[in-house]
């Protein structure tokens, strides 16, 4: 809870529990039952389900703030991925939330910094580029458009593509695909490391030679 | 000729200088540079740039415009040369 109020939830609304015993203990003073999320007491808010978020939404123990939380971040990461539906109903007096996981963008949901990207490019399926943009933004590794050629300075928003440089030997970028004969939008995963490799929209390894 | 050759003409002419970083054959202008990437799964040719020899020496380079080989040769020379003239001369 502490510094990041968005990612975590704290089970008491009080002090943050740290380790697995001093949660248990939390668990059994304030009476919650085996069936609470507090069984995972670290766990994040972006590596619970929609089934958990759901427990949480309609508990009665959660507070109004976390539910706040919960609702503010089913809004960046689900609504806007088209993978849940639901019916707010204002946090105040009563939440209803519909979710459905079919179409859910469960691998940007899943990924844990760039270095997670790199390691397991197979989590970039199915994202499309305004949500990896957003993602990216979002979690603070500020995309840039591209700084070279007839896209150089051309904002996403605008058709451009973007790009993140990290570690000083890494980039991911978003390509719109060529202004020729049709476009291929595609993302490219480069490091010292792993070498180059292009990724279709839908994770397809872009065969290289 | 072939067609790789062609395009490294093509930058020689417009006084890109050619430099070789870790063994790679690369074109340099104004302090960023370049190599011509052909691949397959696209079917097209990539300008490839990298902003600093850092970067270059790193292989941190940036993807910039797309040529696809259904442009025929002539296709890709014409707009290579264009898109050079254009975007890539003085950074």
């Amino acid at each position: 809870m502490e510094n990041n109020p968005l990612r975590y939830v704290d089970p008491s609304g009080h002090a943050p529990c740290y380790s697995e015993s001093s949660c248990k203990q939390l668990d059994e003073k304030l009476g919650l039952s085996s069936k609470s999320v507090y069984e995972t007491p670290t766990k994040r808010v972006d590596e619970m389900s929609p089934e958990e978020l759901w427990n949480i939404l309609n508990s009665d123990y959660a507070t109004r703030d976390e539910k706040a939380q919960i609702m503010n971040y089913i809004g960046v990461h689900y609504v806007l991925g088209g993978g849940l539906i639901g019916e707010v109903k204002g946090l105040t007096s009563s939440i209803k939330i519909g979710i459905f996981t079919k179409g859910t963008s469960n691998s940007l949901h899943s990924i844990k910094g760039l270095d997670d990207i790199l390691s397991e490019p197979s989590k970039l399926k199915g994202v499309k580029a305004d949500e990896l943009y957003k993602y990216l933004k979002d979690n603070g590794y500020n995309p840039q458009p591209l700084s070279g050629g007839s896209l150089k300075g051309k904002a996403f928003e605008d058709g451009g593509g973007f790009k993140v440089n990290w570690g000083g030997d890494r980039i991911l970028q978003y390509h719109p695909g060529s202004r020729h004969h049709g476009d291929v939008p595609y993302y490219k995963l480069s490091s010292g490391k792993t070498g180059t490799q292009r990724y279709d929209m839908k994770g397809n390894l872009i065969e290289h030679f | 000729m072939e067609l790789q050759q062609k395009i490294e003409e093509i930058f020689l002419d417009l006084k890109f200088e050619k430099v070789v970083i870790n063994g790679d054959n690369l074109m340099m202008n104004s302090g960023i540079y370049y190599k011509i990437t052909f691949v397959k799964g696209l079917k097209s040719y990539i300008i490839e740039y990298a902003n600093s020899y850092d970067e270059a020496a790193n292989n941190v380079f940036e993807d910039g415009d797309i040529y696809p080989i259904s442009l025929g040769e002539v296709g890709i020379i014409n707009k290579l040369t264009d898109d050079l003239t254009k975007y890539y001369l003085n950074g």
